[in-house]
């Protein structure tokens, strides 16, 4: 039921009872008992899937109306955990999967949340607002939240039902992958994406024989810059990886017993016991295209800035969904856990009637790849160049404490600017800490407007433990500055 | 079966960054990748999109059917002094 109908009809009924009677012990009574029906009676909010976003829209919901009664539908047998985290257990750098574990199921029971696990949402019906559910009769929603995540691309090669190629998402089923991990002598990953990357520094650092096969002509070819992923690339060589750039998968190769043996790439054969297929993510939007939502050329749901979808009374949120770019406005689809997170809490709250927005965004990211720290925000060199986005760069390479301290690590930053404002927009750097701290400020920068005089200008920290004299981010721009300038 | 908004954008998506690419490749004193592909994305559409104003691309990308049609807040800046 609808809260402020039922609000409206006491309201009414109040009114009335007070005009007839007079009599304001009688109407309170009554309103009291209206007030306890309906808090039985709140309207009911459904949210499809138990990852970061539906979770986040759960919490959303509960905050905006506490009397809804919100269920959360997902397919998995856990909820509340991070699968980013699994690299980094799989590489031996957090102890145990436990770790990964956010919340236990009893924290969602006593914020009344009911979390229906290892149900699957088989239909919507947005006509009759309920969804059907696998093996049961249809529930109906007074508000839907659809948040169903993605898939990896499937690589559309032969062999794909072979046992041995390994998909990093379900938590569970990473730990069974770990337990093998430990008999693995020889592993493929397939493409270096960002989780690619992190597999591929997992995998070395746990002593397999790691190659990576990439159509790319170096890692995040579609993110990053050489420039920028060439010490990464360097740190992995030391590590043992064989990197096979410019190499498309062709076939996964089977063995007489079902699993996998090696791949079949264009240029040539790698044999293998384990390949982590770490293609992009794609929209699992089946469901909800089939119920009629409206998809962009992401394939993702088309929504706006209240994460509403086409349809009425739905709402979505996270890697299902398409946002557009805070420059241009080409939409992008398959963002990272924060943004699901937090588009989440907003498509929930305004399906409990409340009234928040989700901006576009500028993407700022980063990650450890090899033994250093990669990241950016926004455009690099070679998205402007892709897009045809007339651009100007400025690199500068600098130190992350004084020079004399122990630890100094070197960072590189690279600074895209539209040519004659030098308004920044993008940035990408490389180096050993301070990396996500850069890309964060320099996503702030590009939001605001910043130009490159501006953060020629800028002040920095100063202390030998944590920051150099010369903040590598002013020294780019100084350069991107006196190179405008032809000094 | 692809909608066809999905179908150009996932092409041209392909073709522009393995030109990109090589370009910045080539920059940077790179191996660059192969650009062969179909002829009428490596043939026709690059070379008319690289000849295209940013601003009349910029059009067309807007054109397409996405969230970005839809209604986004706008950035704001700031009034007076902060304090």
């Amino acid at each position: 039921m609808c809260a402020w109908s039922t609000k409206i009809h006491r309201y009414i009924f109040f009114g009335l009872f007070n005009i007839v009677y007079g009599k304001w012990s009688i109407v309170y009574v009554i309103d009291v008992l209206i007030r306890e029906v309906e808090s039985t009676v709140g309207q009911n909010i459904i949210v499809i899937g138990g990852g970061g976003a539906g979770l986040g829209a759960a919490g959303g919901a509960k905050a905006v109306d506490p009397l809804a009664s919100v269920t959360v539908f997902t397919e998995n047998e856990d909820v509340a955990y991070s699968p980013c985290g699994i690299p980094f257990v799989h590489g031996k750098e957090i102890p145990s999967f436990e770790a990964l574990f956010l919340a236990d199921k009893q924290s969602y029971v006593d914020a009344g949340i009911e979390v229906r696990y290892q149900t699957k949402i088989t239909a919507i019906d947005t006509s009759t607002k309920t969804v059907q559910i696998e093996s049961d009769q249809p529930m109906r929603y007074d508000s839907l939240v659809i948040s169903t995540g993605f898939s990896y691309a499937n690589p559309g090669v032969p062999g794909g039902e072979l046992d041995g190629l390994y998909y990093v998402k379900n938590i569970r089923e990473a730990m069974e992958w770990d337990k093998r991990l430990d008999t693995v002598k020889k592993a493929v990953v397939v493409e270096a994406s960002p989780l690619g990357v992190e597999m591929i520094t997992a995998l070395a650092h746990r002593g397999i024989e790691t190659h990576v096969i990439d159509p790319n002509p170096w890692a995040l070819g579609e993110l990053a810059d050489p420039d920028i992923v060439e010490l990464a690339q360097e740190s992995w060589a030391e590590l043992g990886v064989t990197m096979h750039w410019n190499t498309s998968l062709q076939e996964f190769l089977g063995n007489e017993s079902g699993a996998v043996r090696g791949v079949r790439t264009s240029n040539g054969d790698i044999e293998c016991d384990l390949v982590v297929v770490a293609t992009h993510k794609v929209p699992n939007s089946e469901l909800a295209v089939a119920a009629g939502l409206k998809t962009g050329s992401t394939g993702g749901l088309i929504v706006d800035g209240g994460m509403q979808t086409s349809a009425a009374g739905v709402w979505a949120s996270g890697d299902i969904c398409e946002i557009p770019h805070g420059l241009g406005g080409l939409p992008l689809q398959g963002l990272t856990g924060s943004h699901a997170y937090a588009q989440g809490k907003v498509a929930g709250a305004n399906a409990a009637g409340g009234n928040r927005t989700y901006n576009p965004v500028y993407v700022p990211w980063g990650m450890v790849a090899g033994k250093w720290m990669i990241g950016g925000v926004a455009l690099g060199e070679v998205t402007a160049n892709a897009l045809g986005m007339p651009h100007v760069v400025a690199v500068a390479d600098g130190i992350s404490r004084a020079r004399y301290y122990p630890g100094v690590k070197k960072v590189r930053v690279k600074l895209i600017a539209e040519p004659g404002t030098l308004r920044l927009i993008g940035a990408q750097m490389v180096g050993g800490e301070g990396i996500k701290e850069r890309a964060d400020f320099l996503g702030v920068a590009v939001k605001a407007g910043l130009t490159l005089h501006d953060l020629a200008t800028m002040e920095n920290v100063y202390s030998p433990p944590i920051g150099a004299l010369n903040e590598p981010i002013a020294v780019a721009a100084q350069k991107g500055v006196a190179s405008q300038m032809g000094r | 079966m692809k909608s066809p908004s999905v179908w150009l954008r996932e092409n041209a998506q392909y073709y522009l960054l393995r030109d990109a690419q090589a370009r910045v490749a080539h920059r940077h004193g790179m191996e660059a990748p192969s650009t062969s592909g179909e002829f009428f994305w490596t043939g026709v559409f690059i070379p008319i999109y690289r000849v295209m104003p940013w601003g009349l691309r910029r059009r067309i990308m807007v054109a397409m059917p996405g969230s970005h049609r839809k209604n986004w807040a706008k950035q704001t800046s700031p009034e007076g002094p902060a304090i």
